[in-house]
């Protein structure tokens, strides 16, 4: 009797276990699931549906966006109180946004709205059908006016927009003007040959010239190498494809850009190309606007100060002057079946392109938008100064990234090593991003 | 143990919930992975049926063999230099040295902390500008041995392998937890017969916790087979891909969407996995009950 | 317990011999060394944590010039750590337990009993320890799609629970394994059943087998990131590894109170460990008897 006893409250437990832990799914479902966040289930019994729009973002925490995109968004949801609430979701490590994203988009429940950096990626997403075709909003003159001139054109997939260009990235070289007057540079190079002479006297002070990088997505080096390209192959290189001996050309120059960095170069991620050009220790640099903040609250004193800034230089006297300017996040929409939420993406869309909103993001962030506005609006001297340089440029052209699709941005890394470990020439470089390309 | 009467239903049962989870979460979508390394596939639009294609790409990608060989020396040095020294020092702590307990917690930290801040710290380590191996280099008066650690072809593979090797923590809690489970009367006896210490060690303890150490040996070779984490974001896989590993590549396919290979890459790791861990049992050969 | 052990060591009796002392040298030189080695990482971590940014990027092994406290309030607040360490908490306990219950059964069945397919069962469960579990987000997510568990924590636990169970299968089963059958044997012949055996006599008897894989398994669950960051979306039900990211944006990283954050995050891993482990110490003899 006991041990029977004994034997079935055994055999209970383990059923109970092994089906309670499905079971009991349902009931914590409910108490756990965010209710906020479910919009249409707690206006059921409200007056009118107010529709809520899901929005994985990327600025938030400690991006310089944060705070102000944060508070637009805030106000949308004010103002359209009852009628659209957008519910952001924090998303920080960008690796995994762009894997959430993806996954979404293959399991076909793309969010409502969220950003994308890749042009190649829309293109994508657009032919499986996931996007919102934006092309109606766009045709309103009040709203596509408020664009710098060709962005949307370029965002164009077949005639028809899929995407909402945001975020610019306008890059400047960056000079520490101090290290350049010690070394006895008093006027900024104006081409390549300049630019190596710069280096020559900067090294015999003792730092590095320049600032290079091959970890991560080996960002700083890459800007270089647009700049090459840009000089050697002048502003539609982009569209002569990776074919053309530009190429090749600008992979020697940002080959020999190598011998005048710091020692850890290879394998260098962001920290460290920045703990360089912070503390001094690097005299050159490239790098987005957003990064001015950054150099004013964490570079040593007086550099934010004696910071100089130009556009691209020139090779065998030809292509100088160019700026890198490419949209770095766009904004898209899941494809809707119901028309009132296209509405409500479209109001959000419409609200956080208005001009005064975007000055404001401009000036408390750093970051520049492909949402035209004033350069004396501009606040900040350093950064109206890149924004009035790159109008000014003798042409702009999309940093190498932005212009290729992710497969050759993704192997742009490793073959830098290798032509920097002179494993393989320039030709076989651009041979390496070919092969990525297909 | 043969089954007895009735205790087939037992056995069913027990087996069960573990069954049903691994079929929803490892059969099913390893049916999946599999059915997908024959197609061509960009993660997002319609795949298309490639055959052998993506296994072929793969067996000639010269990165992809030396990330395989990278995982296969890894593996090595962690069965034949990491378990070693966990079962060393396992040995030691249970003869309950002063502060043992301290130390058990401590060499178990590595396992605790974010592998984040572990690879920024070894990475600031290894740096040539102002890491701490080549200061300390300078400091003894070796500084030509000074390099740039991680971005050096020569020594990067060996760098991101080998400070993990003296975390040992993960093996020598698993034995230290086998070696509680030897009854005292072996200890006794093998005082009675005037063993020392290390010979208690080599003919009692040993022998005694082979299970557990069957276990380690087996976790290592599978994690040195599949890892990939340090390196991620130590190195990427630099310079020029000469810390490659498998997981690594096949991550790098599925952030340049190809999606046919990287599950291609993932029903090697797992055949490779399993006659991996097939081999290491047959080599304890236990007998069977 | 530590006084029983420190009478133990007192009673050892050390005897000088050359052999000994070099010994004795010898063993203290590699204790001393593994415990700099591990504990150099957590050293550098709360270190730096106490420095501002731009000291971390002027050296990164300097000492901070004013300890810089307020980022681990900051670290705390802004990121909400407090919400989030609990949901990782329930989802560590929950993931954690049902593990080690589901995988104790199962390999009481396989390592116990003999029948048909049982050593494939086994080694396909052991393979599934080489499945590169972030190349499944696709499944994982179509499988808690189609059972309503998106943005909600039991997703987490009941996802944590099955990716652990070939590690904790394989160790648990290792422990097990170690008893020989005749225990049970004997257990028979007294007329103990299927059920009586394995809670009264094998679980007792495997106990520190089922702490060690509690013990990694836990940390398994505190430190995953990916599939708590793709299943959930709600703020409220962020785990501590997302907390953790808070500070690491798309082009700028606060790595200061990123560290921060990190030191808090590991404080309850620590105590889980430290209290885990204390359990295991009372089966521990081997000390006992010196030679």
């Amino acid at each position: 009797m006991k041990k029977s006893s004994k034997k079935l409250i055994a055999l209970i437990s383990t059923v109970v276990l092994s089906v309670g832990m499905f079971a009991g799914c349902g009931s914590s479902a409910t108490e756990e699931t965010d209710s906020s966040n479910d919009g249409t289930t707690k206006e059921e019994t409200g007056k009118t549906e107010e529709i809520a729009l899901t929005f994985p973002c990327i600025w938030v925490g400690s991006d310089s966006k944060a705070e102000v995109f944060g508070k637009m968004v805030t106000d949308f949801n004010t103002e359209y109180e009852g009628k659209y609430q957008v519910n952001i979701e924090e998303q920080t490590d960008y690796d995994a946004y762009e894997d959430k994203i993806r996954t979404l988009i293959s399991t076909g429940t793309a969010p409502d709205i969220f950003t994308v950096k890749s042009f190649a990626d829309i293109q994508l997403f657009a032919e499986a059908g996931n996007l919102m075709d934006l092309s109606t909003f766009f045709e309103d003159s009040a709203i596509g006016d408020r664009f710098i001139t060709g962005v949307l054109d370029d965002t164009a997939i077949d005639g028809k927009m899929y995407a909402m260009p945001y975020e610019n990235a306008i890059i400047p070289i960056m000079y520490n003007n101090k290290l350049m007057e010690a070394a006895g540079v008093t006027e900024l190079p104006g081409s390549f040959d300049e630019l190596w002479d710069a280096c020559d006297k900067l090294k015999g002070t003792g730092v590095f010239p320049l600032s290079e990088m091959t970890g991560d997505n080996a960002w700083t080096s890459m800007l270089w190498y647009s700049y090459a390209v840009a000089a050697c192959g002048g502003a539609d290189v982009y569209d002569k494809g990776l074919e053309d001996p530009a190429f090749v050309e600008a992979a020697e120059i940002l080959r020999k850009m190598f011998d005048y960095t710091s020692s850890d170069a290879i394998g260098a991620d962001a920290t460290v190309v920045n703990g360089h050009f912070f503390n001094e220790r690097s005299a050159v640099y490239t790098n987005g606007t957003w990064i001015l903040g950054r150099i004013k609250s964490e570079g040593v004193a007086g550099l934010y100060d004696s910071l100089a800034l130009s556009g691209g230089l020139s090779n065998d006297g030809e292509n100088g002057g160019a700026y890198l300017n490419a949209v770095q996040a766009y904004i898209c929409a899941g494809k809707q079946e119901d028309p009132a939420k296209e509405e409500a993406v479209q109001a959000f869309m419409k609200f956080i392109t208005e001009k005064d909103k975007i000055v404001e993001l401009t000036n408390s962030s750093g970051s520049l938008f492909a949402v035209s506005v004033d350069s004396t609006e501009i606040t900040n001297t350093l950064q109206a100064e890149i924004v009035k340089q790159s109008a000014d440029a003798a042409f702009t052209i999309r940093n190498f990234n932005a212009a290729m699709p992710t497969a050759v941005g993704n192997a742009f890394p490793s073959a830098l090593e290798e032509l920097v470990l002179d494993e393989i020439t320039p030709q076989e470089f651009v041979e390496t991003l070919q092969k990525a390309a297909e | 143990m043969k089954l007895r009467k009735g205790e087939s239903l037992g056995v069913i049962l027990f087996l069960a919930p573990a069954l049903l989870l691994f079929v929803m979460f490892f059969i099913y979508p390893i049916f999946n992975v599999v059915g997908m390394s024959f197609f061509n596939w960009n993660g997002i639009t319609d795949p298309v049926f490639s055959g052998f294609e993506n296994y072929k790409d793969i067996f000639t990608d010269k990165v992809f063999i030396r990330s395989i060989t990278n995982n296969v020396i890894w593996a090595l040095a962690a069965c034949c230099v990491q378990v070693p020294l966990a079962l060393l020092m396992a040995l030691i702590l249970s003869r309950k040295p002063r502060f043992w307990q301290s130390f058990r917690t401590i060499y178990f930290l590595p396992q605790v902390i974010s592998g984040i801040a572990i690879a920024m710290l070894w990475s600031a380590v290894f740096n040539s500008e102002f890491g701490m191996l080549n200061g300390l280099l300078k400091m003894l008066g070796l500084g030509k041995f000074a390099t740039n650690w991680l971005g050096n072809p020569k020594t990067a593979f060996a760098c991101v392998l080998i400070y993990g090797l003296f975390y040992i923590g993960y093996y020598m809690v698993i034995m230290m937890a086998g070696i509680t489970n030897i009854d005292e009367s072996y200890y006794e006896a093998a005082k009675v017969d005037g063993a020392s210490p290390i010979q208690t060690a080599m003919h009692v303890t040993v022998p005694l916790i082979r299970y557990s150490v069957h276990t380690c040996i087996t976790l290592a070779a599978i994690f040195g087979l599949r890892t990939f984490e340090q390196v991620y974001l130590l190195t990427n896989g630099g310079p020029a891909n000469r810390t490659s590993l498998v997981v690594l590549y096949l991550y790098n396919q599925m952030r340049d969407n190809n999606y046919g290979g990287a599950n291609a890459s993932s029903v090697i790791l797992i055949v490779v996995g399993a006659i991996v861990i097939v081999s290491i049992r047959k080599m304890f050969k236990f007998e069977e009950d | 317990m530590s006084k029983k052990v420190k009478d133990q060591e007192m009673s050892f009796k050390f005897i000088w011999t050359p052999k000994n002392v070099v010994m004795n040298i010898l063993k203290w030189i590699l204790i001393v060394f593994f415990a700099v080695y591990t504990l150099f990482p957590l050293i550098w971590l709360v270190i730096t944590s106490l420095k501002t940014n731009a000291e971390y990027f002027a050296n990164p092994f300097s000492l901070p010039a004013v300890p810089q406290w307020q980022n681990f309030t900051n670290a705390f607040t802004q990121a909400n750590l407090g919400q989030m360490i609990w949901n990782s908490v329930t989802v560590a306990f929950v993931g954690t337990i049902l593990n080690v219950v589901v995988a104790s059964m199962a390999s009481y069945a396989i390592s116990r009993f003999r029948f048909r397919g049982r050593e494939i069962i086994f080694a396909a469960f052991s393979a599934g320890i080489m499945v590169p579990l972030n190349a499944l987000m696709v499944p994982y997510f179509t499988i808690f799609s189609k059972i309503g568990l998106i943005d909600n924590l039991m997703s987490l636990r009941i996802l944590y629970a099955s990716i652990g169970l070939p590690i904790s299968m394989f160790i648990i089963r290792g422990f097990m394994d170690a008893f020989p059958v005749e225990i049970e044997e004997a257990a028979i012949i007294d007329g103990c059943g299927f059920y009586g055996r394995f809670f009264r006599m094998i679980l007792p008897l495997v106990k520190s087998g089922l702490v060690t894989a509690g013990t990694f398994q836990f940390i398994t669950c505190w430190n995953e990131f990916v599939y708590a960051n793709l299943l959930t979306s709600s703020p409220k039900l962020k785990t501590i590894q997302i907390g953790i990211r808070y500070f690491t944006n798309q082009f700028t990283t606060d790595y200061v109170s990123m560290y921060a954050a990190i030191v808090i995050a590991i404080i309850p891993s620590i105590l889980i460990y430290a209290i885990f482990q204390k359990n295991v110490i009372t089966g521990l003899t081997a000390g006992a008897v010196k030679g």
